[in-house]
């Protein structure tokens, strides 16, 4: 083996290219983005133009009524009322899930962690069968993502001191209760399905998720939800890089990982709650986006997080989107996305296993 | 700069496992701390670099207590190559080396030229600019070893920590980042501290050697005054032949079956 002692000097080219191509993926998922929004907005029950769609939301958003003046009166409202907010809802809560995901596995040091783990999801789930059930509507039509919202709140808080202790946060120990607390509401959850009688269909929809009559109420919750969450990680971003190299690394190195972790640990599972209070248990989105976006842009969480964030939004657009255009009965995107996502996630991991025996042979 | 520990101890439960340490560490000197397996010298370097805190006494950096130095002014001050080192996510092994300017970056700016310049510098001398393209996950145990010391020389730190840092490298690149390490210390009055598993080659390279038994200090003091058979029979209950070797122009040790 020869190895070069040379003094060659640094390689500022290299970096500065892959800078540039990175600036230029954003560019092209942010554009694949906004053109996944026009184009799933012109299909449905009534298809409504490219270029209407385009009028329609100039118009709304400068205030010139003239520009749709000559359209059927029926298209704006579809296209600002029923859709655009469905739309909106599950590009965002797909970026949620995504970034929510990369998170999770950053902290938890396993590529096998998503939005999920630490029993989110369960927690969201027994707090909104709980609602179901019990018939609450004091708060109308919000009573069942809010007690979703504070099912999940409650079990990650539990979650937390059931794992905490003099060390800090370990994330064998994360994982193992998550497992643990999400099992036990699990069982929870098919004892209330068992008392639910006539109302059991209704739990277990919305537990398969939608993103059916959502409100621009719902987009600006998630928005700002997750749009916060975003700048806390991306602030963040830097000591999860140096996390992933182990905490004794990490905190030689400047980082107080006992607080990085709380701190990303508390915004990611915030983001994962809000996300299925809104729209039901999704899954593979927060375990597959990250993986496929790791393989583009390289594991620094700086690049991997706004590249997940685009890349998940746009995934779960395009699958909302086949699921009320494009099938000829809506199916819950919950199943749709296991469904995509499973067969997706089996072929990336079967193409890696293979590359990798390749290289090895 | 001088660093002292005070009736430094640390419990782990009810477990005691640094015992009342005291003692003075002055600069431009390459330390070395020998022991037994579970003796407390990885839980040391863990106090020295504030990953742990003392549950009693104190340390003190300067003229100032450890616990009262910033994290990041610490991470100009002191860089760590830790003994375990696995990373569970593709960073290529440029990427990993510049982690080791980041307490020199500010967090939402990129990496100057001169930073450029040390990460570059630092895989050299760790002889690893053949593989800075490489994904660090790839590699082998003794390579990562050396990925791990190029990113702790790029921090760029008057004290270098070294926990078993060459336990997995060959003998030609062990002696090669000994030599570098050694340099630093003699040409740059730097501060090397390296808990090592190896005698001898701790007697080679160390001016000053710490014997450390049951989380406490057996003895310590400059090489040739405390490597001897009496002590290594103290510390770790085996019978040796010290003796001055021309060749590697130190003392070497040699064991009885």
């Amino acid at each position: 083996m020869t190895e070069s002692t040379d003094n060659r000097p640094a390689k500022p080219p290299h970096r500065r290219a892959l800078r540039e191509a990175f600036s230029i993926q954003l560019v092209l998922l942010a554009a694949a983005l906004l053109l996944a929004v026009v184009v799933s907005s012109r299909l449905g029950y009534l298809t409504v133009g490219f270029t209407d769609v385009l009028r329609i939301i100039a118009a709304k958003l400068t205030g010139q009524a003239a520009l749709t003046a000559e359209m059927d009166a029926l298209l704006p409202v579809v296209v600002l009322e029923v859709r655009l907010p469905r739309i909106l809802c599950a590009a965002i809560v797909g970026a949620g899930l995504a970034i929510s995901g990369t998170v999770f596995q950053g902290i938890l040091l396993n590529p096998l962690a998503d939005p999920y783990t630490l029993g989110v999801s369960a927690g969201a789930a027994f707090g909104a069968s709980v609602a179901i059930l019990l018939n609450l509507g004091f708060l109308g039509f919000y009573s069942v993502p809010l007690f979703a919202f504070i099912g999940a709140a409650a079990t990650l808080f539990f979650v937390i001191i059931l794992s905490s202790s003099g060390e800090g946060l370990s994330s064998n120990n994360l994982i193992l209760s998550g497992i643990v607390v999400a099992a036990i509401l699990s069982a929870g959850i098919s004892f209330l399905k068992y008392l639910a009688d006539e109302h059991v269909s209704v739990i277990i929809f919305w537990l398969m998720g939608s993103f059916a009559s959502r409100t621009w109420a719902d987009v600006a919750l998630t928005a700002v939800a997750i749009g916060t969450g975003f700048l806390v990680m991306l602030f963040y971003a830097r000591d999860l890089n140096l996390i992933s190299l182990g905490n004794r690394t990490a905190s030689s190195m400047g980082v107080d990982t006992a607080r990085v972790m709380m701190m990303l640990l508390i915004t990611a599972s915030v983001i994962a709650a809000v996300c299925v209070s809104v729209s039901g248990i999704i899954g593979f989105v927060g375990l597959l986006v990250p993986h496929m976006v790791r393989l583009i842009t390289g594991p620094d969480n700086r690049r991997l997080l706004p590249a997940s964030l685009l890349t998940g939004a746009i995934l779960l657009l395009g699958a909302d989107t086949v699921t009320r255009a494009v099938l000829p009965t809506e199916i819950p995107i919950g199943v749709l996305t296991a469904l995509i996502g499973g067969p997706v996630f089996c072929y990336i991991f079967w193409r890696r296993q293979k590359m990798l025996r390749g290289d090895a042979s | 700069m001088n660093l002292r520990l005070e009736q430094v101890g640390f419990c782990y439960g009810d477990q005691k496992i640094i015992d009342d340490l005291s003692m003075d560490l002055p600069p431009g000197l390459f330390y070395g701390i020998l022991g037994p397996n579970g003796s407390g010298k990885t839980t040391l370097l863990d106090l020295l670099t504030g990953h742990r805190k003392p549950t009693d006494g104190r340390i003190l950096y300067g003229d100032r207590e450890l616990s009262d130095v910033p994290r990041k002014q610490l991470a100009k001050e002191m860089a760590l190559v830790p003994q375990n080192f696995y990373v569970n996510f593709p960073f290529r092994v440029r990427e990993v080396v510049m982690m080791g300017r980041y307490p020199h970056i500010p967090r939402f700016r990129p990496p100057s030229a001169e930073d450029d310049r040390i990460v570059a510098e630092a895989m050299s001398a760790a002889q690893i600019t053949d593989y800075a393209g490489c994904f660090v996950t790839e590699l082998s145990g003794g390579e990562k070893q050396r990925v791990v010391f190029a990113r702790a020389l790029a921090q760029n730190t008057p004290l270098l920590l070294l926990d078993e840092a060459t336990s997995s490298m060959d003998i030609r690149h062990s002696i090669q980042v000994l030599n570098l390490v050694a340099q630093r210390v003699r040409a740059e009055k730097q501060t090397a501290l390296a808990v090592m598993q190896d005698i001898n080659l701790a007697g080679m390279y160390c001016e000053h050697l710490i014997f450390m038994k049951h989380g406490r200090i057996v003895c310590h003091g400059p090489t040739q005054q405390v490597l001897n058979p009496d002590t290594l029979r103290r510390v770790f209950e085996v019978e040796t032949k010290v003796y001055d070797e021309p060749f590697s122009g130190s003392a070497q040790v040699v064991f009885k079956k």
